[in-house]
């Protein structure tokens, strides 16, 4: 079963074509590595297929609800980590994590919100102001609150970005897991290496349109290709000063 | 220095343009075209009250401008940061460029005036101009100049005031406290001990001066007086400026939980939570105390103004109570203003649902509030009875200022109340039902025993009462298709 679908998605800010008749089918299970150069509309199909930007034209679904008819039941099936890490200032760490849980009417407050400040390592900070907590810190809040509510289908927009190696490894071991158990992920993401660690399907964005989608077998050219090389053969290794090797 | 000026110039037109988008550039064409009306009228004005009285309210307008925009001028950044989470500001950029703080601030300082003064005086000028130019009216093409020109030197001086006071709350909150308290503690004592008025605003005296002329040399003196109070200031704050600080690692009890609990007579009683500890951890509860103890002063002072230069302004229990529930509005203000919301776009949360919460906060708020503020009318006035006239007053008004504000403008009511036609909607709908009940009580005190007067403000609290929930129930379809973070 389909768990994203996108139909000749648009949108326009103005006279930019953010993206140009975007076409995705997502199955259930799947973990989708999304990846583009900055600015190519990664994030825009992100805030579309979760809801929060609508599209200029197109349709789009999400376990075959309509994103423009059931928004709310949609918010309500998924989890979305946004690309800024922004925890609302006021509140602690631990308060941010009983305010998502409440707000998404989840079962057992406590224990989750435990589970996931000890996951994150944040208990010591759990009564910090989010405000005050470091770069790192508030990502590993966010991404705690993303993960809490076990939903069917993570949005991840770089989740990595702002982690050390050793959240970051920890967190890669949790996706696999959460893939194992038949959850769903879209993830859009910079870090190549990771993607083609972790992705079974792939697709690559440049000025708003997919220029190639597929698993890692289906996007290589020569056998030893990694993602990296394909990126770069694919968005233009000239302007980037690729050197081959490197 | 100049680029600096330009540059902070530029940002702040954007900011304001990317909230109202052009309606913004309608702000000061209905100024002018409200100064055109004013001076076409000027005659009727001069005949129906004395000159000096109106001079005066001029000057305090200046000043209250000055006052008030001097400190959100100082805030907006803060707040533009809260509320949009990834909007960064020039402000901001001694953090890691090398620029120096001080530099920062009175480039902020002097664009700040340009702006201000710009987006209301010079329109308002230039209003005023168009009539004297004209031949309508009575105020000649001098006569203007000199009203703006003063009124501009008494707009920098709340200005100046404002910005020492701003940059001594930088370093420390008391610090800010005590300056403010002790300009008020000055000028109040000197007022009630009938130190002439001009001694503290001299521009009022340049404005004296010029429509009753005596010696230069006393002309001159006003000048320079308005000059060195306006640059004592401006230099006070710059030298208590705060070149670095490190910021402090705040922690709190986790306490969300137990405040939901007690809110819990709300259906959704998390959300109200959260506006109310982020109103609590912002310091949101000291500038509302401020910004409600503030008018009340000023209402005083202006009152011992009026008995210093004997012009006749009188006050009772109910104008005090309408003018407090009109500053009310100021409690939504804050609450729609203390952080930014971009997090709840990831969640299954509507806009309007938020919404609805802040104002259940403001009308909680209000009532705790008004408690107080009626107890201090009855005090002020040594009539127990004003208390039982001046609680409904005060809470009626409030909220219905709350709710025309949360109506008109949503969470973004920073943003939106510079936009002329969110203005002119808050304008029909808050302030004139305000100031049609003031008309009323000026009448009560002209006629004591008229029985429009009374019969006239009971209509105003039932038109109040009727309208309120049309708007409330109206807020969920005009914000529903909303946006958290654009």
């Amino acid at each position: 079963m389909s768990a994203i679908v996108a139909m000749n998605v648009y949108k326009k800010f103005g006279d930019f074509t953010a993206l140009n008749g975007v076409n995705l089918d997502i199955q259930q299970g799947t973990f989708f590595g999304f990846c583009g150069p900055n600015g190519a509309g990664k994030s825009t199909l992100l805030k579309i297929l979760t809801c929060q930007i609508p599209p200029s034209a197109g349709a789009a679904s999400i376990f075959g609800l309509d994103i423009e008819e059931k928004p709310f039941t949609i918010k309500n099936q998924i989890a979305i980590m946004p690309e800024s890490e922004s925890p609302p200032s006021f509140l602690t760490a631990e308060e941010f994590l009983y305010f998502v849980a409440k707000v998404r009417e989840l079962d057992n407050i406590e224990e989750r919100v435990e589970k996931w400040l000890e996951f994150f390592k944040i208990v010591e900070k759990r009564n910090t102001l989010c405000k005050d907590l470091s770069k790192g810190m508030r990502q590993k809040v966010m991404l705690a609150a993303t993960m809490m509510p076990d939903s069917p289908l993570l949005f991840l927009d770089e989740p990595f970005i702002n982690l050390d190696p050793i959240f970051q490894r920890k967190l890669r071991v949790y996706l696999a897991e959460y893939i194992r158990r038949g959850g769903t992920i879209f993830m859009c993401t910079h870090i190549l290496e990771i993607a083609e660690k972790l992705c079974s399907q792939l697709a690559i964005i440049n000025r708003g349109t997919v220029i190639a989608s597929g698993t890692m077998g289906q996007l290589r050219i020569a056998p030893n290709e990694n993602l990296e090389q394909v990126f770069m053969r694919l968005v233009g290794n000239v302007e980037a000063g690729y050197v081959e090797g490197i | 220095m100049l680029l600096l000026i330009k540059t902070l110039m530029r940002e702040e037109w954007r900011m304001h343009v990317s909230y109202s988008g052009s309606n913004f550039t309608m702000f000061p064409v209905m100024i002018g075209a409200a100064a055109l009306f004013i001076g076409i009228m000027s005659e009727a004005f001069f005949k129906a009250a004395d000159i000096q009285s109106l001079m005066l309210l001029l000057h305090i307008s200046a000043l209250m401008y000055g006052l008030i925009i001097g400190g959100f001028a100082f805030m907006s950044p803060e707040i533009a940061e809260r509320r949009f989470g990834e909007v960064r500001m020039l402000m901001n950029t001694p953090d890691f460029l090398p620029l120096e703080y001080r530099r920062m601030y009175f480039s902020a300082y002097i664009k700040d005036i340009i702006f201000y003064a710009s987006i209301l005086l010079l329109p308002a000028c230039i209003g005023l101009l168009g009539a004297a130019m004209t031949g309508f009216g009575i105020l000649t093409v001098k006569d203007t100049l000199v009203l703006t020109g003063t009124m501009f030197i008494t707009f920098n001086l709340g200005f100046a005031v404002s910005f020492a006071i701003a940059m001594a709350n930088i370093r420390s909150t008391s610090l800010a406290a005590a300056i403010a308290g002790l300009i008020f503690t000055v000028v109040g004592f000197g007022l009630f001990l009938e130190v002439p008025l001009t001694y503290f605003i001299p521009s009022v005296g340049l404005q004296d001066h010029y429509f009753d002329p005596v010696a230069d040399i006393e002309f001159l003196a006003f000048i320079l007086l308005s000059f060195v109070y306006i640059l004592m200031f401006a230099t006070m704050a710059i030298a208590i400026s705060r070149e670095r600080w490190e910021a402090k690692e705040s922690t709190h009890e986790s306490n969300l939980p137990e405040t939901a609990e007690r809110f819990s007579f709300f259906r959704d009683s998390i959300l109200v939570a959260k506006e109310f500890t982020d109103l609590a951890r912002s310091g949101g509860v000291s500038k509302i105390a401020f910004t409600l103890v503030l008018p009340m002063g000023a209402l005083y002072v202006l009152d011992l103004i009026g008995e210093a230069i004997s012009v006749e302004i009188t006050f009772d229990p109910v104008f005090y109570a309408i003018m407090l529930g009109f500053f009310g509005m100021l409690i939504y203000y804050w609450i729609a203003s203390s952080d930014s919301l971009t997090f709840l776009q990831t969640t299954p949360v509507r806009p309007s649902d938020v919404i609805y919460a802040k104002l259940k906060l403001h009308s909680l708020l209000t009532v705790l509030v008004s408690l107080p503020m009626a107890a201090g009318i009855a005090v002020f006035f040594m009539d127990p009875f004003a208390f039982v006239v001046a609680f409904p007053m005060i809470f009626i008004t409030s909220l219905h200022m709350g709710l025309v504000l949360a109506y008109l403008t949503g969470f973004r009511t920073a943003e939106y109340m510079l936009e002329a036609r969110v203005l002119m909607l808050f304008v029909i709908l808050g302030a004139l039902p305000m100031n049609i009940a003031a008309a009323f009580i000026t009448v009560l005190e002209v006629e004591k025993y008229s029985t429009m007067a009374p019969l006239g403000l009971i209509a105003i609290a039932g038109y109040l009462v009727a309208i309120d929930p049309f708007f409330f129930k109206r807020i969920r379809a005009k914000w529903e298709d909303t946006n958290f973070t654009s």
